[in-house]
């Protein structure tokens, strides 16, 4: 009888998950792109760029269609178990939430193209942390879902109460604003939209977090913060 | 001969890392206590304890030579059959001690089917089925008739054999054969069904039609299954066993063994990831 544990050949499943893994690492980076350069052309008030942004999209699809493909032909065909199974089955989720941040990225460049002459109104500064601090939130998840590493998965969390924060003086700083009957409220309400599809991308690196950390433990977010509060990771 | 020894002191799982299953506990209709089995001096089985909770499928599955086979061949005290095997341990069927009993009477409540379809060659669909019940004293045909049509039902084969019921049994195919040695295991009524690979010389149709009937039987029996396909614990097992050089690993509810194993070798064997 072979003995368990020791090295061998890699797996035919092995190299699928590599693969899979690392279209998804892609996916991540260009959807992360995509929302930064949609926030950049709304800095820039760059129609033209806004319109690059949209191009990004065909990319997006493909991928998303792609690797859902790989997923079920590797769950058809090598009929993966635990951690295996974990990972393919996270991974069909993923690719869900990488394509809804390029999308909210997409919806923010459709703003810059109706409304090109954004000006840079007060609530901005707080706009564009709230962007940096969501962007830094999807990088971490993707780092810690390639690199499985649950510690950064955890801290994925750590930033979601800032995001939301920044959201709600968004909210108020664009009020304020408003209630002085300003001459172009058009573009706040463009803000407001904004800081919600911002705070929706941070929501979308909490869920990548959370499949990681299922892949990972085989524990939801909840019972794994709970059960390892006191483990330092 | 056979040596059934007893240990009165033994206590479950003490010389495994074996999980206990999640949930509430479930009352074990047949269960094993430090279970240790010997071909001569070498030992097969180390310290089994394990529940088969009743109206369940329970799967047992580990790589060849882990003792899967010896375990439900103990269960029925099929293992004593063999030259110089013995046991130590308990068995016990609703509490009581089965190495304490008649192994007539064991073999009557605790059926087997096997791995090869071995319907008896020179009877016909009906002699195999009434086999058992004629050597239990059974000899009124309309009862015999009755358990026959029962069991062949029971095995879901009724309808493919009632316009031949007394054509020679060698005559079916593969899987017919199988269902009716299930048929012929369950014409005596026993309480537990032990099944070693029952699919393993099956093609896929018979064995998606076996799989179905072992999830049906479960409503009457408690079923323990031995398999080396470990898709097949997964699609009819609510339990898994994983043995390994003798040793229970882990035991527990088929999704989370399957899902999220507790131990490393249980993951490794289940993955593939052996050698």
């Amino acid at each position: 009888m072979s003995e368990a544990g020791s090295e061998s050949t890699p797996l035919a499943i092995d190299e699928d998950i590599a693969k899979v893994t690392h279209h998804i690492e892609e996916m991540g980076r260009w959807a992360l792109d995509t929302a930064r350069q949609a926030l950049h052309a709304m800095e820039s008030a760059d129609p033209e760029a806004a319109r690059r942004v949209l191009e990004r999209d065909d990319k997006l699809d493909t991928f998303d269609v792609e690797i859902e493909q790989e997923a079920i032909r590797i769950l058809a065909r090598r009929q993966p178990a635990a951690h295996d199974v974990r990972l393919l089955g996270a991974s069909i989720k993923l690719i869900t939430y990488l394509d809804r941040i390029g999308r909210l990225g997409r919806d923010i460049a459709v703003y810059v193209i109706d409304a090109p002459s954004v000006p840079l109104v007060p609530p901005w500064p707080l706009l564009k942390s709230m962007g940096e601090h969501a962007f830094s939130m999807v990088e971490l998840a993707l780092e810690a879902y390639v690199q499985r590493d649950l510690s950064k998965a955890s801290r994925v969390f750590d930033s979601d109460d800032a995001v939301d924060e920044l959201n709600r003086q968004v909210l108020q700083e664009c009020v304020r604003v408003l209630d002085g009957s300003p001459p172009e409220p058009r573009e706040l309400l463009t803000y407001v939209l904004v800081s919600r599809h911002l705070e929706r991308v941070a929501d979308n690196a909490c869920k990548v977090a959370e499949k990681t950390i299922y892949m990972e433990t085989g524990k939801r977010r909840r019972e794994f913060l709970t059960a390892d509060k006191k483990v330092v990771l | 001969m056979v040596e059934a020894s007893r240990d009165a002191s033994a206590t479950a799982l003490t010389s495994t890392d074996a999980q206990v299953p999640e949930g509430p506990a479930r009352a074990g209709k047949l269960r094993t206590e430090s279970l240790d089995a010997y071909f001569g001096s070498k030992k097969v089985l180390d310290g089994i304890s394990l529940d088969f909770p009743a109206h369940t499928v329970t799967a047992i599955i580990g790589p060849s030579g882990c003792g899967k086979s010896t375990l439900v061949r103990c269960l029925n005290r099929m293992h004593e059959v063999t030259p110089r095997a013995t046991v130590t341990g308990r068995v016990t069927l609703d509490g009581a001690d089965l190495y304490a009993m008649e192994a007539v009477t064991v073999r009557r409540r605790i059926g087997m089917v096997f791995q090869k379809p071995n319907p008896f060659p020179t009877m016909s669909v009906y002699d195999n089925v009434a086999a058992g019940l004629k050597l239990n004293g059974e000899r009124n045909r309309h009862r015999l008739d009755a358990a026959v049509i029962k069991s062949l039902k029971g095995a879901a084969l009724w309808e493919e054999v009632k316009e031949n019921i007394h054509g020679p049994g060698v005559r079916l195919s593969g899987g017919q054969q199988q269902r009716l040695c299930i048929a012929r295991a369950l014409a005596v009524e026993p309480e537990v069904l032990l099944m070693d690979e029952p699919c393993s010389a099956l093609d896929p149709i018979a064995t998606a039609k076996i799989e179905q009937l072992i999830r049906g039987l479960r409503e009457q029996y408690t079923v323990v299954i031995v398999t080396h396909n470990m898709q097949q614990a997964a699609r009819v097992a609510e339990f898994t066993a994983f043995l390994y050089l003798g040793k229970l690993i882990e035991f527990g509810p088929t999704d989370v063994m399957f899902e999220r194993p507790k131990e490393k070798l249980t993951e490794d064997y289940i993955t593939g990831r052996f050698g």
